[in-house]
Parts: C-alpha cells; sequence; structure tokens
C-alpha cells in the first residue's frame, strides 16, 4: 500500500487535487482494529475550475500513466482497490481539511480525524456505517467535545441522539 | 477447573474477547493491512463457496 499512498501524494503535489486524505474503513483502521474492506476510500477536494465544470479525468490519466487500471468504479492502483471520491459536502470537505498526518511504512499520507469518520458514517446511515461507529466508540480516543461541535456545525445531533437510543 | 456459573464462563470468555479487540486495535498500521489482506483471502474462500464475486486482495510489498 506504500507504493498507492505514495502515488496519491504524487497527485497532490502534481496539483491535480487541492489536498486528499484517507476515509472510510481502511481510515478506521489507524483508530480500531483491522475489519474486512475491498477498497481504500481516497477522499479528494478538488481545485474548482474557471468553468466550474468539475472532471476526474486529467486526475484518472495521470493515475493511468503510473499503472492504474479501471475497475468499475474503482481503480487498481500499485496493488490497491482504490475509490477516489470527490467531497461532496461540507462535512466532507472539512474532513479532508482538517485530516491527520499519518505514516505507512516509510510513507506519509493523511487520514481522516476519527470524530470526522464518525460524523460521515452517521451521515451516510447504512447498517455498516453503523457497525463503524459502534466500533469507533468501543476501541477509538474520541474527543467527545470536537465530535459535539461536528454533529452540531452539520445538522447531526438528531441523527446521534436516535443513533444512541437504538437498542 | 474451578466449578463456576455458566454466566461466569461466558462473561470470562466475553472479557477475553473484549481485551483481544483492544489488543488488536493497538497494533502497528502494517501489521493491520497484512491482517486485513488475509481476510480478505478469507472472504474469497467463502465467496467461492456460496458463489458471489470474489474481492481483490491487495498486494502489499
Amino acid at each position: 500500500m506504500e507504493a498507492t499512498l505514495a502515488i496519491l501524494n504524487e497527485l497532490e503535489a502534481a496539483g491535480l487535487v487541492e489536498r486528499y486524505a484517507i476515509g472510510g474503513a481502511m481510515a478506521g483502521f489507524f483508530y480500531a482494529e483491522a475489519v474486512v474492506t475491498e477498497d481504500l476510500d481516497a477522499f479528494v477536494l478538488l481545485k474548482t475550475p474557471a468553468s466550474g465544470v468539475i472532471t476526474l479525468t486529467a486526475i484518472y490519466d495521470f493515475l493511468k500513466q503510473r499503472g492504474a487500471t479501471v475497475e468499475r468504479e474503482h481503480l487498481w492502483l500499485a496493488g490497491t482497490l482504490v475509490q477516489l471520491i470527490p467531497t461532496f459536502d461540507a462535512l466532507t470537505e472539512e474532513a479532508v481539511r482538517e485530516a491527520v498526518d499519518q505514516t505507512v511504512g516509510q510513507v506519509k499520507t493523511r487520514v481522516m480525524r476519527v470524530e470526522h469518520l464518525i460524523a460521515i458514517a452517521l451521515k451516510t446511515g447504512r447498517a455498516k456505517d453503523h457497525a463503524r461507529i459502534a466500533l469507533l466508540l468501543d476501541e477509538a480516543a474520541i474527543e467527545g467535545g470536537r465530535l459535539q461541535e461536528i454533529l452540531h456545525r452539520h445538522g447531526l445531533q438528531d441523527r446521534w441522539k436516535k443513533f444512541n437510543l437504538k437498542p | 477447573m474451578n466449578a463456576s456459573s455458566p454466566a461466569t464462563i461466558a462473561g470470562e470468555i466475553f472479557q477475553g474477547k473484549a481485551r483481544s479487540r483492544k489488543a488488536a486495535a493497538a497494533l502497528p498500521i502494517e501489521e493491520k493491512l497484512r491482517r486485513l489482506v488475509e481476510m480478505q483471502r478469507r472472504a474469497n474462500q467463502i465467496r467461492r463457496g456460496v458463489a458471489r464475486p470474489l474481492m481483490r486482495v491487495w498486494e502489499l510489498a
């Protein structure tokens, strides 16, 4: 996975994305035990061109030049199945902007904070997202104040109450 | 072995599992990635058995 992350770092250094961060199940590995997952979710903050029309074409071309192959909605990139996900709302954008530096082997990368992972999973709201929240609450060191601020800022407090009321 | 109630035995088992999960959570990321690849391989063994599409197994350097 180090080679994959190195290429994502190159993508950012080349200016094709403003910033990237690992999210989803893979990001959870940095805070809790490993669980089975098929892909690495790389959230990318795109630079908005003057035309206002955003496209992933230049990014895909850059990655294909480095050996990536397209597999349905994924990229097989240096031995890892990667899903590139443009930030799609204020929450995911904030999560990428406030992601923290981590190291895998010798390669630096960036990972969403655990409080943002919880908020995004809560907003997405599938059964597997709720399972991820439960795992993180059980095993990760969570800053309660930061989590509450994020939930408040993104209007997720009611969902949080309902989640906590579930049997 | 000392005599215990089933509830006590089960409680000890669950405490052991919880300790195990905490230990797994504290492993270095590189070890977690090795475990992931092993889980992907095992998941595919099951998927083959039930004719579900296989997942791509990551290639760790």
